[in-house]
């Protein structure tokens, strides 16, 4: 890549330059790695002593549009162009119409920083309900990573959050195919973090997750100058990225676990080599969330043996340019295949389970025009079995005309058939349930739903008013507090917290809680 | 005596004299003061009067007031009292009244003055009067007697117009001269003088158009104001007033016109056509080269050509028809100068822009009145189509065209099953509805619970025994109706039969029950309650069965109903297609375009159906529906927009005669209309697939086996070819070889059949044998190629055909003296063909050795017991298909037939192989290996959905079905009383109707559903 810009560079300069190659290698190079700042510290004695240099100007723009400044980039861009007419080098019209698309895309966007002036976030329309939830979710990470990584990036942290995933394909490389078809809805490149808003999916998505994790990517990428496989990133990210909330070392989720137990059984893992390059141009959501499940548990087996100072170790032997196999035999004393062939049979040695009657959940997206509201709707596709689906359809077709004694009996066949973990039955059945005033059987219902699908909205909402009406308030609060971190434009969670802090006596969450309902109306 | 006169009477008359002379100055200046008020208020009034609009008339009017009011202020004023004092008495008169003192003295001088010196009386006495009235008029102020005051009047009103004059110059003096400038001498644009007439004698002629059928008109002396039609053409001849040095019409407002003839100097003549009505005139050069225009126009009054006026008698309103057949059109046209041509036209209405036009025959004369039998066809009217129908007629009218009048229009809606179809199907939509309220009323209802506020247990029992006869009457009343229509699947219709006839039992049961035990439940007396409760469950799974089932055939039907709009949308571009090559072929037929054009618009008509009809499956369907792909991606949407944006287009490009260019964008309208039924198709074989999921795990079971025996067939098949092949080669290596020689002799003797035939001169032969001849020849031609080919099977055959024609030949020939001399060519012939028959069969015989001991019989064998090993798992497989076809009829006859017969082509290929005859077996494995692919065929097709029968372009096939169901009675208000009975004859009905294989299959498969 760097050897591309200095060719464009040469071109540009026509071998006539004040600055010498291996000064404008060496920015290009800190922009390729995202070392902004270190980029704009060397590039600025050199634009200063040389302003009209075009190679210099091009490095500028590259640099201005690294750093978020695409309105500035895109003008510089124009100019240079126009200097150089239609002989200008392909390179230089490939960065134009880059950045000129994602500054089309952002230009009405608004900003927000966080309080502490380290994020500054794109936001546009409704999203700006995001904005305390989210600052307050990066603000944790943020400490959390510095501490894990004993480093901190130096600068502001650029944030963009797009109402659609149509926005995410127009600023990335990625087509909406390939997002909707892998699942992706976030990324974290050209040194910015970048994510679909949880209301441009149907029923949301555990956002505050998917942005820690595109946060370690920043970090990992930034401290390692960018010289990480696309498998450990992958790992380290998805390692990391209940950081905000908790501890190292989460457990993998049961639709993760199953996956992987299933593809150890049957020896179809999905090996680092197809996870190459992008993790989002796996063939199926399903098998993308196995080969996050493989790296995660990789770099779970990594930490076990030597915490994160060997993490650590591993990414300095990567940044300073060491293969991976010298990397992971400097720290771990095993090469690729070694880490490949001893995790492997750690992870068969851990006896993952499956867990039958698990059904595979999948990201719904919604299309431009798409109705922004968050309905309850049963997603009969996921239920295999013909009498439990149409036991569980005669219920949400009862529940839906207000007969919910009826519609809860319907339910309860369903799930005598099909068993207590599918979550659109569980649900209809406690949403049943609640609407009679019959609360008390609704958390142990959803018990093991909740576990099965952590980001399945219904379950924390019916959990929610089952703990409220149940006199629970901190676990209705805790409830209601998940789904805000699935789908945080649905009005209810906020509603209720509005009133269930001010009677747990935190008034700052309860008057956010308010804004958050005003915000909503 | 002389008496002298006295002087007195001349100074009296002096005085008298000097007093007239004013007498008349101040009559004299008082007229003038009136004339001047009087004319100028006259030309005030008039000039205003001018400026309000008033025409030039004004003027002359003007002066004549002028003059009139000056002739009676001169008369009145002047002359009158000039006239009156005149007399010298009348001015002593007046001086009289004015001078007290002369008393009448004065009159009495001038009379003496008069007579003397013959007065009577005293001639001194009268000198001395006369010597005292003169004394008296020299002593008086004579001016003082007739004072010049009444001549103030006149003239301060002469003043007051003066003021008004001049307060008009000063407010309004653009009106001022407005009116001055309109009261100029009338003189056109132009610079012309328009005056009045300017010729006299003048008279026209008028030849009038063809088509009026009138006879010439000569007007003399006219006016110039006439009437006539359009395209009238006037000739005229008129006598100037005075000398012209030419002259010319004008037509209105014209400043030119066409000139006339002049002769003499004044007789004009010249001619015109009348195109409009309006104004004429006459202008005419004076020798001095001044231009005069009439100004009071002539007038030409165009008399009107009426339009056709149509009366449309029958039908006399709109009408609506079951079928297509031919509809009576009765009418009348009439018109005031002729008809030249009347159509009955037809058009749909959707498209009143491409019409069809019946013309009618021998139109002519003023009226016409027409009969006729229309055939809606020629619009190409289809089921649903509203059709408009009127009668033009056109007059003979050959100025301006024809003139079209055009009678009420009547529209024709051609009856269209699709409509109540869809009504149908919405019917079972909404019967969803009541199946949900009577499932929720029994789900809910409280057995045992005794609150104080719960009616009593009969009563609650009562509301949803009522909820669910409602909604099982309703459904009830559905299937009935789905009888009559052809548009819904006979599979759909007995699916929900059977399902209505179930919970019919069941509520029946319960109804029974409830109305045995109602004293026990008002005792509450457990048992019972138990009963009932049991009882309620059997309906509750009945309702939960039945409403799973109308929800998918819902779904089905308008998927269904949609794959038929898209199949005539498909069937509709073909035919669009075929019309625009045709059109291409005779591009001016203007009739082909406007069907062409009628085809398009249907199109579109039929596009707007399909996208009303998918947004009310969106709407209406439940959401797990709309889970199918198409719909759920949009895809049918999507299709359909691209197909109407093509239509568009198409039409741009027929409408710029674009043809090959609306060719290749029917192509690709072909292309995305493919893709729509295919994704309707899929969406419609996933509903089907997802409503009957044990049909599709054994069809795919089957198919797995069938595939499994075919993969294997085929490798003995390819083994069998190779066994095949060597012996191939080892026979070919005998032709080459051993029989070349052999094989030679016998090609030089077919070489000389063949030369013997063709030497047999037919036409000595009865004309009997001639036929025979020319197939003897063909023969020893045949007989030449298979031995090229070495085909010596058919080598054989060729020279035994032969063979037995040149005997036919020879016997038929042989009474006919003409023939003899060809006998004997002919006995050659047969002779020869003979020889080659025996040396064939040789031949054969040692190939045949030769092909025995060339394969390899021990591989042959094993492949043999290979082949009877694959034909018993055929037959297993038989048994299989057989077994699932008693469990699922759907599975139908056909897979098992061709199974079957796979199984017995093996049976007989291992036959051959074991007999060491591969090249024999190879059929057998051949139809083995077609009768497996035609299994799974039959299974795809029977895993696909049955489907109404419609016709091409979504017409109904046959009216059997409703026929066949003719004694189902529908119940109405009047049999409301007993419905059971009802639906047991219908079910009853249906399974006679039914073949018995479908009445299970129907059963099946509506437990399939729900188990």
């Amino acid at each position: 890549m760097v050897a591309r810009i200095l060719a464009v560079w040469l071109a540009l300069t026509g071998g006539a330059f004040a600055a010498s190659d291996a000064e404008v290698q060496a920015i290009h190079e800190a922009i390729a790695n995202w070392q902004t700042v270190e980029a704009r510290q060397k590039l600025e004695p050199l634009l200063k002593a040389d302003p009209d240099e075009p190679g210099l100007q091009f490095a500028e723009a590259r640099l201005l549009y690294f750093e978020g400044r695409y309105g500035d980039a895109v003008n510089l861009l124009d100019q240079l162009l126009a200097r150089l007419g239609p002989g200008a080098p392909e390179a230089v019209k490939h960065l134009r119409a880059e950045v000129g698309q994602t500054h089309d895309t952002l230009k009405s966007f608004d900003e927000y920083v966080t309080p502490d002036g380290r994020f500054r976030i794109r936001y546009t329309g409704r999203d700006k309900l995001l904005m305390p939830w989210l600052a307050e979710v990066l603000i944790k990470a943020d400490k959390a990573l510095a501490a894990d990584f004993a480093w901190r990036p130096e600068g502001q942290i650029l944030v963009e959050i797009y109402p659609r995933i149509d926005y995410l394909a127009k600023v990335s490389s990625l087509t909406e195919e390939a997002i909707e078809t892998s699942g992706t809805i976030a990324l974290c490149k050209y040194n910015r973090l970048m994510f679909t808003s949880p209301r441009g999916l149907v029923k949301g998505y555990g956002w505050r997750d998917t942005v820690t994790h595109e946060f370690v990517h920043y970090y990992v990428t930034k401290k390692s100058r960018n010289t990480v496989p696309i498998w450990l990133h992958e790992g380290i990210a998805k390692f990391q990225e209940t950081r905000w909330r908790t501890g190292p070392g989460e457990a993998l989720d049961p639709p993760q676990e199953d996956l992987l137990a299933r593809a150890l059984k049957a020896d179809e893992l999905v090996t680092f080599q197809q996870m190459h390059p992008s993790m989002a141009l796996l063939p199926s959501q399903e098998a993308a969330a196995l080969a996050f499940a493989e790296v995660h548990t990789v770099v779970e087996f990594l930490h076990g043996r030597k915490g994160y100072a060997g993490i650590n170790a591993l990414l300095t032997n990567l940044r300073d340019g060491k293969e991976m196999d010298q990397a992971l035999q400097g720290v771990y004393g095993v090469d690729l295949d070694g880490l490949w062939g001893v995790w492997k049979r750690a992870m068969q040695a851990k006896g993952y389970k499956e867990y039958p009657g698990l059904v595979r959940t999948t990201m719904r997206f919604k299309r431009p025009g798409q109705k922004e509201d968050t309905e309850l709707e049963a997603e009969l596709g996921t239920i295999e079995e013909k009498r439990v689906k149409d036991f569980t359809h005669l219920g949400e077709l009862l529940r839906a005309r207000g007969r919910h004694k009826a519609a809860g009996k319907e339910y309860r066949k369903a799930m005598a058939l099909g068993g207590d973990g599918n979550p659109v039955i569980q649900n209809g059945l406690s949403s049943a349930l609640i609407e009679q005033g019959d609360v008390g059987e609704v958390p142990e219902l959803l018990q093991k739903v909740q576990r099965y699908y952590p980001t399945y909205l219904n379950t924390f909402l019916n959990l929610g008013e089952a703990h409220l009406k149940l006199g629970r308030a901190p676990a209705a609060i805790a409830a209601f507090e998940a789904a805000v971190g699935i789908n945080p434009f649905h009005p209810r969670p906020h509603q209720a917290l509005t009133s269930l802090y001010e009677q747990a006596g935190q008034p700052e969450r309860a008057k956010l809680a308010r804004e958050s309902l005003e915000l909503l109306k | 005596m002389t008496r002298i006169r006295p002087p007195a009477f001349d100074r009296v008359r002096h005085a008298l004299a000097a007093t007239r002379r004013r007498l008349w100055a101040r009559a004299g200046l008082a007229s003038a003061g009136w004339a001047v008020a009087a004319l100028g208020a006259l030309a005030l009034g008039i000039i205003l009067a001018a400026a309000l609009g008033g025409g030039p008339w004004l003027r002359p009017m003007g002066v004549a007031l002028g003059g009139l009011g000056l002739m009676a202020v001169g008369a009145l004023g002047f002359v009158r009292p000039s006239w009156r004092y005149r007399q010298d008495d009348a001015v002593a008169e007046h001086l009289e009244q004015g001078l007290p003192a002369l008393a009448d003295g004065l009159r009495a001088t001038v009379q003496f003055g008069r007579e003397w010196p013959e007065v009577p009386g005293s001639p001194a006495m009268v000198a001395r009067l006369a010597e005292g009235v003169a004394d008296t008029l020299t002593d008086s102020d004579l001016a003082a007697v007739t004072p010049l005051e009444p001549a103030r009047k006149p003239w301060l009103l002469a003043a007051g117009v003066a003021a008004a004059w001049g307060v008009m110059g000063l407010v309004a003096p653009a009106t001022l001269s407005a009116g001055l400038a309109a009261l100029q001498p009338p003189v056109n644009a132009a610079g012309e003088v328009e005056t009045g007439p300017l010729v006299g004698d003048l008279e026209l002629t008028l030849t009038y158009p063809a088509y009026v059928g009138r006879a010439p008109k000569t007007i003399p002396n006219s006016a110039g104001d006439f009437e006539a039609p359009k395209g009238t053409r006037v000739t005229l001849k008129a006598t100037t007033l005075e000398a012209v040095a030419g002259a010319q019409l004008r037509f209105g407002d014209d400043a030119e016109g066409p000139a006339l003839a002049v002769t003499g100097g004044r007789e004009v003549s010249g001619a015109f056509v009348v195109t409009a009505g309006g104004r004429w005139r006459f202008a005419v050069t004076t020798p001095d080269g001044d231009t005069q225009v009439e100004s009071a126009p002539r007038r030409i009054k165009l008399e009107p050509d009426q339009a056709p006026e149509v009366v449309l008698k029958v039908p006399d309103a709109d009408l609506e028809l079951d079928d297509l057949r031919d509809v009576s059109v009765v009418f009348e046209a009439r018109d005031d100068y002729g008809l030249s041509k009347v159509n009955v036209v037809i058009a749909l209405a959707a498209d009143p822009d491409h019409p069809e036009k019946v013309g009618q025959p021998a139109v002519e004369g003023k009226r016409y009145a027409g009969d006729e039998m229309v055939d809606l066809s020629v619009v190409q009217a289809q089921p649903g189509d509203r059709i408009a129908l009127y009668v033009e007629a056109f007059d003979r009218n050959d100025v301006d065209g024809p003139q079209r009048g055009v009678s009420a229009t009547r529209y024709i809606t051609v009856n269209d099953p699709k409509a109540k179809h869809f009504e149908l199907s919405e019917r079972l939509r909404e019967v969803i509805e009541l199946l949900v309220t009577a499932l929720a009323d029994r789900l809910e209802v409280e057995f045992y619970a005794t609150a104080e506020d719960l009616d009593p247990l009969p009563a609650r029992i009562d509301k949803y025994l009522r909820s669910t006869e409602a909604a099982s009457q309703a459904l009830a009343a559905i299937v009935a109706d789905m009888v009559d229509d052809p548009l819904t699947p006979e599979e759909v219709r007995l699916a929900l039969a059977g399902r209505l006839g179930t919970l019919e039992e069941r509520l029946r049961a319960d109804a029974r029950l409830v109305e045995a035990t109602t004293e026990s439940l008002e005792a509450g007396h457990k048992r019972s309650v138990d009963r009932v409760n049991k009882s309620n469950e059997r309906v509750v799974d009945a309702l939960e069965q039945a409403i799973v089932l109308v929800e998918a055939m819902v779904a089905r039907l308008a998927l269904e109903d949609m794959e038929a709009l898209a199949e005539e949308l498909q069937a509709m571009r073909s035919r669009l297609k075929d019309l625009i090559q045709q059109y291409k072929q005779n591009p001016d037929d203007k009739a082909l375009k406007a069907r062409i054009m009628r085809e398009i618009q249907r199109l579109r008509q039929r596009m707007n159906a399909m996208r009303e009809r998918m947004a009310q499956l969106r709407q209406k369907l439940p959401e797990e529906f709309l889970n199918l792909d198409g719909l759920k991606k949009d895809d049918v949407a999507k299709g359909l927009e691209k197909t109407k944006d093509q239509l568009a287009e198409l039409e741009k490009m027929l409408e710029d005669g674009k043809l090959d260019e609306a060719l290749a964008a029917l192509d690709e309208m072909e292309a995305a209309l493919d893709e729509l039924a295919n994704t309707l198709d899929q969406d419609m074989q996933e509903l089907h697939e997802n409503t009957d999921p044990a049909m599709q795990k054994a069809i795919s079971e089957l198919m797995d086996q069938a595939k499994d025996l075919m993969r294997e067939q085929k490798a003995v098949s390819d083994e069998t070819e190779q066994l095949k092949k060597q012996a191939d080669d080892a026979m070919k290596r005998l032709f080459e070889e051993d029989l070349k020689e052999q094989l030679a002799q016998v090609n030089q003797k077919a070489e000389r059949l063949k030369k013997q035939a063709q030497d047999v001169d037919a036409s000595k032969l009865p004309r009997a044998a001639q036929d025979d001849l020319k197939f003897a020849q063909e023969q020893a031609e045949a007989l030449k190629g298979a031995l090229d080919r070495q085909q010596l099977m058919e080598a054989l055959e060729s020279s035994e055909n032969a063979r037995q024609h040149m005997r036919d030949v020879g016997q038929m020939s042989r009474y006919d003296p003409r023939a003899r001399p060809e006998q004997g060519k002919v006995q050659q012939g047969q002779q020869l063909a003979q020889e080659i028959s025996d040396e064939l069969r040789d031949m054969l015989r040692q190939a045949m050795q030769q092909s025995a001991q060339s394969g390899d019989p021990q591989q042959s064998r094993q492949l043999g017991q290979r082949q009877q090993q694959l034909a018993e798992r055929a037959e297993r497989l038989r048994q299989r298909v057989g077994e699932q076809s008693q469990q699922m009829p759907q599975l139908g006859e056909e897979a098992q037939k061709r199974i079957q017969q796979a199984g017995q082509a093996m049976q007989q290929a291992g036959d051959q192989l074991s007999q060491g005859r591969p090249s024999q077996a190879r059929p057998g494995q051949q139809q083995a290996m077609s009768e497996l692919d035609g299994m799974m065929k039959a299974l795809q097709n029977a895993n696909k959905p049955q489907r109404a029968q419609r016709g091409q372009d979504g017409k109904q096939q046959g009216q059997g079905r409703r026929s066949s169901r003719e004694k189902v009675k529908i119940p109405g208000a009047e049999d409301h009383a007993s419905p059971e009975a009802f639906r047991k004859e219908l079910l009853e009905v249906m399974k006679d109707g039914a073949p018995k294989a479908y009445e299970e299959q129907v059963k099946r498969y509506y437990e399939s559903l729900v188990e």
